[in-house]
């Protein structure tokens, strides 16, 4: 069952130009399409402009699609609006969104009020998530003296007051300091599978650590969907080996081994404890591993390690989004 | 895994209004009360306004205005002051207040009436400064020897919620308009002074020139300050006030339909993308 469906969104806008006179056409999604499943975690992964905003304002009622539909929970985010916001809660980047001069505890109030809860869940309700996103001790204090981190944990806690099936989080963890980050990942992991979330980020290992499926959306269309593991192994990325070597110079060793056939570059050459590093890029890594096995015998060196490096997310986006190597 | 839950609609329309323009109108007391100085700021400046025209209109001579005494002529002008500045910056700016606060679009993403939301700004408003405020300069009448005549209580109660309807009406007929003319801050301070003029606030409007009593005319706190005056200061009652009170209804009913025209049509065009910057 689908909690969120987009069929061929299509967001345009129309720059102004001089005195105010029709300008050029901005693109910004362009004929997205994906459906999340309920209960699970999607990701929509993207540089800085590629859309996934854009995306999300779609889907949350805030802009209209030029074409396209979208539904969330069941309901047409044109047509059923008011049925859409009764079912989706949103945590919209950045540290905006509450307000300063009130505490913690009055903004849910407030919010909670907006939604239409009733007083007495509502005074449970918020309590108990002052609790779960762990600003019970700082409820009575003004949210202008908040850290980015607590903003975001307290707009957490706004996107959950009214108990909804479906969470939007646009780039939550943005600007948060380590720890505060972890923090709030945990907090977003625990949301699955009682609620459906949909992430958007840039952050790669967030995008691999949340989600149950991922979107990579670039100059607004999506350009692979996936599993997180899935979309690593379909990405033809080149084959990685990391080798570590005694006996013989890091500098020495990287240029007899990019003379291998089977090696297409050498990266990283370091020397510690006197034993030389280095990562190789190459088409055919067990050709490579006889090749360097080989060269490194014969030179007088000694292999201490070679393993093979698995691709990462973010060699995967990276290869998408630059359009430089093709998909399997 | 579901997809059911999430807010449930509220019992009725009229309850579910209701219940977000009281909750707005505590928020924003909430958020006025937070400093001590906006407390102590409020209720001064009308009481040094009352003051400054009361020893003008001393100065030149004037016991008498528009057939009542200077100090209840001033008392009602002042009121009408109160509620023009609340009309401009509590109803009139409140979606402009939550677009500077950045709040703009949590709010947009919550089901509740956004013409509730405006209500609930005047209502707060009217509850942490133009109450408290015309009770201050109520009382400096009072210690000035203002004489009250009031023979129909029920009139006088009729001219004071006609008074506050259409103010109430005003500011949410601006709402939208601050937003939509982009300049929201330059436009309430344009219109804030000139009114306290033509809305006859400080001068009858009888002693303005022709061209600009007419203005007068249209603008609803002028027709609740004359219908306020009448009862509370010569003992009309509501006969006298009726047509007065008929024309209230009828410009309060134009501002009301305008007022959610304007909302729609900042809401339609956010939703559009134009350039309105309300993030």
């Amino acid at each position: 069952m689908h909690a969120i469906e987009a069929e061929h969104l299509r967001r345009t806008f129309q720059r102004r130009g001089w005195l105010r006179r029709r300008g050029r056409e901005i693109v910004a999604v362009d004929d997205v399409t994906f459906a999340v499943e309920a209960g699970t975690i999607y990701g929509l992964l993207g540089h800085n402009g590629a859309g996934k905003t854009t995306t999300i304002k779609m889907l949350s009622t805030l802009l209209i699609p030029t074409s396209g539909r979208a539904s969330v929970a069941g309901f047409d985010v044109v047509r059923q609006e008011r049925e859409v916001r009764r079912r989706l809660g949103v945590v919209l980047g950045g540290d905006r969104g509450l307000y300063g001069k009130i505490s913690a505890r009055d903004n849910l109030l407030y919010f909670g009020r907006l939604y239409g809860l009733p007083r007495e869940r509502l005074l449970r309700r918020v309590e108990e998530l002052l609790e779960l996103v762990g600003l019970a001790d700082r409820a009575d204090d003004r949210v202008e003296g908040f850290s980015r981190g607590m903003k975001q944990r307290l707009h957490l806690a706004k996107a959950l007051l009214h108990d909804p099936p479906v969470i939007f989080l646009d780039e939550p963890t943005i600007g948060l300091d380590p720890a505060a980050a972890v923090s709030l990942r945990r907090a977003i992991k625990a949301l699955a599978p009682e609620h459906t979330v949909l992430l958007t980020t840039h952050y790669l290992h967030e995008a691999d650590e949340l989600c149950d499926r991922i979107a990579i959306i670039d100059h607004g269309r999506i350009v692979l969907e996936d599993t997180p593991s899935g979309i690593k192994r379909r990405v033809d990325t080149d084959q990685r080996l990391r080798l570590r070597v005694s006996g013989l110079p890091a500098a020495t060793l990287a240029a007899m081994l990019e003379s291998c056939p089977a090696v297409r570059s050498v990266a990283l050459p370091a020397s510690r404890d006197g034993e030389a590093e280095l990562v190789l890029k190459c088409h055919d890594r067990a050709r490579a591993i006889d090749e360097v096995v080989g060269l490194v015998h014969r030179q007088g060196g000694r292999i201490e390690v070679i393993e093979a490096l698995e691709p990462t997310l973010e060699d995967a986006f990276l290869a998408l989004t630059n359009g430089a190597v093709a998909c399997v | 895994m579901r997809l059911i839950a999430g807010a449930a609609p509220p019992s009725s329309p009229l309850a579910g209004f209701l219940a977000v323009v009281w909750a707005t109108a505590w928020a924003e007391i909430q958020r006025r009360v937070a400093y001590a100085i906006h407390m102590i700021r409020g209720p001064v400046f009308p009481a040094l306004y009352y003051l400054t025209l009361l020893i003008a209109y001393r100065a030149a001579g004037r016991s008498v205005v528009a057939g009542v005494d200077v100090e209840g002529y001033l008392l009602v002008g002042t009121i009408g002051i109160l509620l023009w500045s609340s009309n401009l910056w509590a109803s009139g700016y409140a979606i402009e207040h939550e677009r500077q606060e950045g709040t703009l679009l949590a709010l947009l993403l919550t089901p509740a009436g956004r013409s509730a939301v405006v209500f609930g700004y005047g209502l707060g408003d009217w509850a942490v400064w133009v109450l408290p405020s015309a009770l201050v300069t109520g009382l400096l009448a009072w210690g000035f020897g203002v004489e009250l005549v009031v023979r129909d209580p029920l009139a006088l109660l009729l001219a004071a919620v006609g008074l506050l309807g259409s103010t109430l009406a005003l500011g949410y007929a601006l709402a939208g308009f601050f937003v939509l003319s982009r300049r929201a801050n330059l436009l309430a301070n344009f219109l804030q002074s000139p009114i306290y003029l033509l809305g006859g606030m400080v001068v009858p409007v009888s002693a303005l020139p022709a061209p600009l009593d007419r203005f007068a005319a249209v603008f609803p706190i002028s027709a609740g300050m004359d219908a306020l005056r009448l009862t509370l200061l010569a003992g009309a009652g509501l006969g006298a006030i009726a047509p007065l009170l008929l024309k209230l209804a009828v410009l309060s009913a134009v501002l009301l339909v305008a007022g959610f025209a304007g909302l729609r049509l900042v809401e339609r065009a956010a939703k559009r993308g134009d350039e309105l910057g309300l993030e």
